[in-house]
């Protein structure tokens, strides 16, 4: 500041002085226009005198400011800048001109805008189009107008469409390729969405075993297994299909993952809940009730198994006690929530001691929900005939299993599904409706067909009855063998009926209505 | 256009390019004047070409539609067999990743610009149309309202995905 000040008076105001001492003389004869110079000149430097110290003073407040802030600026060289008076004056002088240049090019944009308003904006050289009356009516001029309707497309664009086209042609071969083996996989899907299970599992089942192993597939496959027996196996299935402990705790494998924990944890806990019981009994066979309920009380308590399953051991272990129909009814369909999560389990069962109960129609419901849960629930068709029997409607019996082995005979060429086991039973219910109708020739017909499409103790049992009436000794001792090298023997009710012990209706009607 | 978008366009820039091809060709076929025929320029114009109004809603509306339809056309024709290869049938090659890619990139861009959208509702919506005709097209109009606002985002590159993945599953109604 001081330095500043130094050099206002040491390079202005002398030589103003002198000219001041030198020139009086002639500078006092001559106007009072002249007279009045140094006092104007002295207003204005006066006037920079104040311009420069107020701008000192600004430049100072602005140093010491971006001080405190810590950022050391460059306020020291433009501090150098201008600290003389001419300097300011300088200053004064680009600020004039700037202006001055703002009003110029101001005054050529209004002057280049007053030229756009007449011209086309495009080429800027012709006029703009007009109509009739000369008035403006594009901002084109006309051959710019054709030109912009005229573009070209751009030939990298076309070069495109055809590289497209080509890829296209490649993609519709590449689709009739696996056209056949997406057709199989949609119409498994249908199926499934159908509710119709068992044939969507033999139709993914079809596609896994031509090679189409993808994630999708497999996925929708064992969803079939969700909701049936077949759960059993669900764990074995993903085993099998090469999933292992890694790919299973991959996020997108979330959904294999719980049904291969459920599917583990429902064959722990049948595998406990049958030991169990086998604990409980004796080598005739006859369970301790109360051993097995404790034992299987034991189990619930423990969360590594399933409680739903368990309960339907709880019935289990008291059919095998021979508790009556009622108390059977309220063990299984204690818990509506195990009932609800393991419908194929429980239903059948309930539907069944119903129709013991004689409460077909709750029987006859049942099987409705249970059709609604699976389409081609075989549990529901067997006990339609088998409650249709027991009412001793045995021609309504014949008729529905008839209809239903239209819905099972896959396995014999058929439209149908394939069961082999669902088949077998059918027949077996048909062949005994036809028994207690009257109908020897037929019941021992069909009691043939069941034993050659699913071979079972009943259905090997029912044979020798069969052979009991017709009276065909040989075929009976055969049955026997067969039954023998299977290290079984006929069951008591064959043995009593063909000691005259007891007949058919006690066999087929009462206590059940099976063989015992 | 965010940032965001502009990627997308980029990631996607075969259906990007051929959506900005047919519209210019559309705007020739329409009599609609070009401004701009760069069909991939950084901001909101990539994957479009800047031109006037169109003469009459009609117009407006299938230079809109058949921009979309041809990218439409193009990406199910490619995506659909590479779909079903990957995901539901196995045996896929490299090139099966390539088809996807395109028939995702040509599904990403089928939609107009939001202003052409607008205007496109606008000449229907926004005029004594008959009612009819405004029931009749609504669907159509909300939808490429939608995905012109979706493409904005870059939305569209999920919406085209998911689209890809289920469209092969509605043949489960025909078999």
């Amino acid at each position: 500041m001081s330095d500043f000040k130094e050099k206002e008076k040491g390079e202005g105001l002398p030589e103003e002085e002198k000219s001041l001492t030198t020139d009086s003389q002639e500078e006092a004869a001559t106007s009072a226009d002249n007279a009045d110079k140094p006092e104007r000149e002295k207003t204005e430097k006066e006037e920079l005198e104040e311009l420069a110290a107020l701008f000192q003073q600004e430049l100072n407040k602005a140093k010491e400011q971006a001080e405190q802030n810590g950022s050391i600026s460059d306020w020291d060289n433009l501090a150098t800048v201008n600290r003389t008076v001419e300097g300011v004056e300088t200053v004064k002088d680009a600020e004039n001109e700037e202006v001055k240049a703002e009003e110029v090019s101001q005054a050529d944009e209004e002057s280049a805008e007053e030229i756009d308003e007449s011209l086309c904006i495009r080429c800027g050289k012709n006029e703009r189009k007009t109509d009739e009356n000369g008035e403006y009516i594009s901002d084109y001029c006309e051959e710019c107008e054709k030109a912009r309707l005229k573009t070209h497309v751009s030939w990298i664009g076309t070069v495109l469409f055809v590289i497209v086209v080509a890829v296209m042609i490649f993609a519709g071969r590449d689709f009739a390729k696996s056209a056949d083996s997406f057709k199989s996989v949609l119409e498994a899907d249908a199926m499934r969405l159908d509710g119709k299970y068992t044939s969507a599992m033999d139709a993914y089942y079809t596609c896994i075993a031509s090679g189409n192993d993808r994630g999708y597939v497999v996925k929708n496959m064992l969803k079939c297994y969700e909701d049936n027996e077949m759960i059993m196996y669900a764990s074995q299935i993903i085993s099998q299909l090469g999933y292992d402990e890694d790919t299973l705790s991959k996020p997108w494998n979330s959904y294999l993952e719980k049904l291969y924990e459920k599917s583990e944890k429902l064959n722990n806990t049948s595998t406990y809940a049958n030991q169990a019981i086998s604990d409980a009994t004796d080598e005739d066979g006859n369970i301790d009730y109360d051993a097995s309920v404790a034992a299987l009380d034991e189990l619930a308590a423990n969360e590594d198994y399933d409680p739903a399953i368990i309960q339907y051991y709880r019935y289990y272990a008291a059919a095998l006690a021979s508790k009556d129909i009622d108390e059977l009814i309220e063990i299984i369909s204690e818990n509506q929530d195990y009932v609800d999560e393991y419908s194929w389990l429980f239903l059948p069962k309930l539907a069944t001691l119903k129709v013991r109960a004689g409460d077909s129609e709750g029987a006859l419901e049942i099987c409705d929900e249970m059709l609604k849960l699976n389409s081609e629930s075989y549990d529901a068709y067997i006990i339609r005939i088998y409650n249709a029997r027991m009412n001793k409607d045995y021609e309504k019996a014949i008729a529905e299993a008839d209809a239903a082995a239209e819905l099972f005979n896959g396995s014999e060429g058929g439209e149908g599904v394939t069961s082999t086991y669902a088949l077998g039973e059918i027949y077996r219910q048909r062949s005994v409706a036809c028994l207690l109708a009257g109908k020897t020739e037929e019941g021992i017909e069909y009691a043939e067909k069941s034993q050659n499409t699913y071979q079972s103790v009943d259905s090997t049992n029912l044979l020798g009855i069969c052979y009991i009436l017709n009276g065909d000794e040989e075929k009976y001792k055969e049955t026997q063998e067969f039954l023998e090298n299977y290290g079984y023997e006929y069951l008591t009710d064959v043995t009593d009926f063909k000691a005259g012990k007891t007949t058919l209706e006690k066999i087929f009607l009462e206590d059940g209505g099976e063989l015992d | 256009m965010n940032m965001v978008g502009f990627i997308i366009k980029v990631l996607t820039f075969p259906g990007a390019y051929l959506h900005g091809y047919w519209e210019h060709i559309m705007c020739k076929t329409y009599d609609c004047p070009v401004d701009d025929n760069r069909y991939f320029t950084k901001g909101e114009m990539c994957g479009h070409v800047e031109h006037e109004f169109f003469p009459t809603a009609a117009r407006q509306f299938l230079f809109c539609f058949f921009s979309m339809l041809f990218n439409l056309f193009l990406g199910f024709a490619i995506g659909i067999p590479a779909v079903i290869r990957i995901f539901f049938v196995g045996g896929e090659q490299w090139y099966h990743y390539v088809m996807l890619w395109l028939g995702i990139s040509f599904l990403t861009n089928l939609f107009p610009l939001i202003d052409d959208a607008m205007a496109m509702w606008e000449g229907v919506y926004g005029t004594d149309k008959n009612i009819f005709v405004k029931i009749i097209a609504a669907p159509i109009y909300a939808i490429i309202y939608a995905g012109a606002y979706l493409n904005t985002w870059g939305l569209t590159l999920i919406t085209s995905a998911v689209a890809l993945y289920y469209f092969p599953l509605i043949g489960i109604l025909f078999v």
